[in-house]
């Protein structure tokens, strides 16, 4: 499941660089930014869930 | 999980990260930023969980050893400010900014002194009490 997360992200990257490159030639490019905000948004959503297990781990091993 | 089992986990890990924020580098940075954070964040929590037998080992020899129980504690802690702010400052070089990543390591440096300031004090009373003449053995 640990690699499921990065293949995931991999794909939001490409899809949303090939769908912004398609908003961008179509003449909408803050579409474009706003599209590469949401991309941005939904990964870091899913990166912080595992940032936040990693830090209770560290605090649980190290007696923080 | 055997330690081999590990290994391999570990290296897979590290290597899809680092092929697809390769990959990503080009067209969007900060995706591979968060890519590249995400695998390493994963691969530490693996490898924190395989620590646990050795922390138990260090207790045991500690305990062995005369050592208080907390001075161990101090260290544990040290050692796990280190692992957080290498990350955030890893994280933040990896994106460009070196002058955040400087402020990470100065936040670790900074809590690691708070932490090693009581030991100091005891070892500078220690020494205060030698020099004086008072009896060690008491």
């Amino acid at each position: 499941m640990d690699v499921d997360l990065i293949f995931k992200i991999a794909a939001i990257g490409i899809i949303v660089s090939v769908l912004n490159q398609l908003l961008i030639r179509s003449g909408r490019e803050e579409q474009g930014m706003l599209l590469t905000l949401a991309g941005l948004i939904v990964v870091l959503s899913m990166v912080v869930v595992q940032i936040s297990d990693l830090f209770a781990t560290v605090k649980s091993v190290f007696g923080l | 999980m055997t330690h081999t089992e590990v290994l391999v986990t570990a290296v897979g890990l590290l290597l899809c990260g680092g092929l697809l924020s390769a990959v990503l580098r080009s067209q969007r940075p900060e995706l591979a930023v968060c890519l590249s954070l995400l695998a390493g964040v994963l691969v530490a929590g693996m490898l924190l969980g395989q620590l646990s037998p050795l922390i138990s080992a260090l207790r045991r020899m500690t305990a062995l050893g005369g050592v208080e129980e907390n001075h161990l504690g101090v260290v544990l802690r040290g050692a796990g400010i280190c692992l957080v702010t290498q990350l955030a400052a890893d994280t933040c070089r990896d994106a460009g900014d070196t002058a955040l990543a400087g402020k990470a390591e100065l936040t670790g440096r900074i809590l690691l002194l708070l932490l090693a300031v009581p030991l100091y004090e005891e070892i500078l009373s220690l020494i205060v009490r030698v020099v004086n003449g008072q009896a060690v053995m008491g």
